[in-house]
């Protein structure tokens, strides 16, 4: 055997990794066109203080039910126009994105590591664990998914933490589902195997050998999850059970706004518009994202 | 000096869903002894237990009853982590026995890390004398399974099984997937790497060709059961029992015309495992079966220098 000097080895070199993983991305203008939305929501959500105009929840009793500037009847004061209580629509909208951020990735954090845990446990232990706990994703199944939400809501009660951990508990079972097929796929594959002949535990085996395996739809599915759990939180906000006004949450503008949907569009699309391309961007971004990181699609 | 001996080994499964207590024995009464630096080759159909004899020894799955010694220690009376450091395994299916999300130097030193102490530095660098040993460029230790080929593959699973400094190596089928000329570079590493490190080898397939390259000693298996052990060149040479000379004669590998010759299996099915027949295990494709055989089982006895279960003289 050779004795090999230390020069010999190439050096991990992050910088490179993640240039590769760049031109990896870069490949899908989609992908990139929904990280460019995403960053500009998480951009403004970060300097919401800065770039809005007014406060939030500051009313101008004087001019009510504005239209935007390029309307007839706007101003160039409020250049997205005003609501019903006479309060800046871009405001809000700038301040909403925060709100909407925060809730969505709260939800998805807490769903993702509750439902991949138990999607893993039930997947590679089987038997009765896998039975105990499929049957309890069963039972939260079974209710539909904002009756749920609506249920826990009125035990817990309403507002923002509470309404986040609703949705995430109503987000688990898909999470716990796509992981535990997963896993039954890939703890059959003969790796699964090799790891315990020298020795790895179930733990090591579950989260070194098996999660990245299913990385891909897991991906995916957080992206997913993010868009779901800002639309659900926007239905609960919508029935009175989620975020409280005045929190200027896109679910509330958009419930509070349907009385004027006919005389006011503006105050119904703006929102409207906003949960839309933050979740186009999420799903971009997920796709592009599962396409990069998975190491068979590279050239 | 023996690395690994094998007593009376049995390894049963349960029936699902029977309540009789019924199982497969799926490794019956099986015995061998595996010298240093040699290799014994392990044959027989598939279904036979070849598999379920590599896990045993593993310790993947529990022996129902029999010894097996570690050199001079029990098995049982022996940690996890030493056993790993004494036997390790290579796999019949390269890629998908390396985790395709792991890189080369990851997966040659996975057992180093679940084992021992060692910095990621010190892994990298055994992850390149390794390759540099089984014939792999050290520039690939960043690279995932799937940019090495068929061979280089084999070659990495033969790195990780050797980064413990192992003193037996089992080879379940380890060339069984790839081309016939990669077939030849792989056994002829095997050979060099055994001559360097000493190693001793239980090679499992059901290619005889293979087997007659590399293994010292041969054991044939039917139904968990041994039918015939002995020194390879006895076996292939001069075989015995009419199970092995159906094995040569279907693999056209012998020259003699008595294998040449030899009558066709009665039965091309193996018989379920779950209801083996009666008296000898083979009598029911056996095509010089005689009466006796349906009613009384061999025992496994000594005839002309090898280890044989048959009535025949």
């Amino acid at each position: 055997m050779n004795d090999l000097t230390s020069e010999d080895i190439p050096k991990i070199n992050q910088l490179y990794l993640l240039k590769e993983f760049w031109s990896h991305f870069s490949e899908n203008k989609g992908a990139v066109f929904g990280l460019t939305l995403i960053i500009t929501f998480i951009f403004i959500a970060l300097f919401a203080p800065v770039l809005a105009p007014y406060g939030p929840s500051q009313i101008f009793s004087d001019s009510l039910t504005l239209p935007p500037f390029w309307s007839e009847g706007g101003s160039s004061a409020y250049l997205l126009g005003t609501d019903d209580l006479g309060r800046d629509v871009l405001s809000r909208l700038i301040h909403g994105a925060r709100v909407s951020l925060f809730v969505g990735v709260s939800i998805v954090l807490i769903s993702t590591i509750i439902g991949t845990s138990l999607g893993l446990i039930a997947g590679y232990f089987g038997g009765k664990v896998d039975s105990v706990i499929m049957r309890f994703i069963d039972i939260l199944m079974a209710y539909p998914s904002i009756l749920l939400a609506i249920i826990v809501v009125s035990v817990i009660g309403p507002g923002m933490t509470n309404a986040i951990i609703a949705v995430a508990i109503v987000n688990i079972p898909s999470f716990t589902r796509l992981v535990r097929a997963n896993v039954l796929e890939v703890k059959k594959r003969q790796f699964v195997m090799a790891a315990k002949t020298f020795g790895a535990s179930p733990v090591r085996i579950m989260l070194k050998e098996i999660l990245p395996n299913c990385m891909a739809t897991l991906i995916v599915q957080t992206t997913l999850g993010l868009s779901e759990g800002i639309l659900s939180t926007a239905a609960l906000g919508f029935l009175g059970l989620g975020v409280q006004p005045p929190t200027p949450e896109w679910g509330i503008m958009l419930s509070d706004a349907r009385p004027y949907i006919e005389s006011s569009p503006w105050l119904v699309t703006l929102p409207g518009l906003c949960i839309l391309a933050v979740v186009l961007g999420l799903n971009l971004f997920g796709d592009g994202l599962r396409d990069a990181l998975d190491p068979k699609l590279k050239r | 000096m023996s690395v690994l001996t094998v007593e009376h080994l049995k390894t049963y499964y349960p029936v699902i869903g029977n309540r009789d207590g019924d199982v497969v024995k799926a490794v019956n009464n099986l015995s061998f002894d595996l010298k240093e630096n040699q290799t014994l080759g392990i044959v027989g159909e598939s279904g036979c237990g070849k598999s379920t004899l590599a896990k045993t020894l593993m310790g993947l799955e529990s022996k129902t009853d029999g010894k097996i010694f570690f050199g001079e220690k029990d098995s049982d009376n022996i940690s996890a982590k030493e056993r790993y450091q004494y036997i390790q395994m290579v796999f019949q299916d390269p890629l998908d026995s390396l985790n395709p999300r792991k890189k080369a130097w990851e997966i040659i030193t996975d057992p180093l890390m679940i084992n021992k102490k060692v910095s990621k530095n010190e892994c990298i660098k055994k992850a390149a004398e390794l390759m540099e040993l089984v014939g792999l460029r050290s520039e690939g230790l960043h690279k995932y399974p799937h940019m090495f080929s068929g061979g280089q593959r084999q070659r990495l699973g033969i790195a990780r099984a050797l980064v413990l400094n192992p003193k037996v190596l089992i080879l379940d089928e380890p060339v069984s997937a790839l081309d016939v000329s990669i077939q030849a570079q792989i056994l002829n590493l095997l050979k060099d790497l055994q001559r360097k490190m000493k190693l001793s080898y239980i090679f499992i397939s059901h290619d005889l060709s293979v087997v007659n390259y590399i293994a010292d000693e041969t054991l044939v298996m039917y139904l968990g059961r041994v039918c015939e052990y002995g020194p390879s060149e006895l076996i292939f040479g001069k075989p015995f029992h009419p199970y092995t000379k159906t094995l040569l004669k279907s693999a056209h590998i012998s020259n003699s015309e008595e294998i040449k010759n030899f009558p066709k299996l009665l039965d091309t099915e193996l018989p379920s495992p779950l209801n083996p027949p009666s008296g000898c295990f083979f009598h029911t494709r056996c095509p010089v079966a005689k009466e006796e055989c349906s009613n009384f089982a061999p025992m496994l006895e000594e005839k002309k220098e090898r280890q044989v279960s048959c009535f025949l003289e």
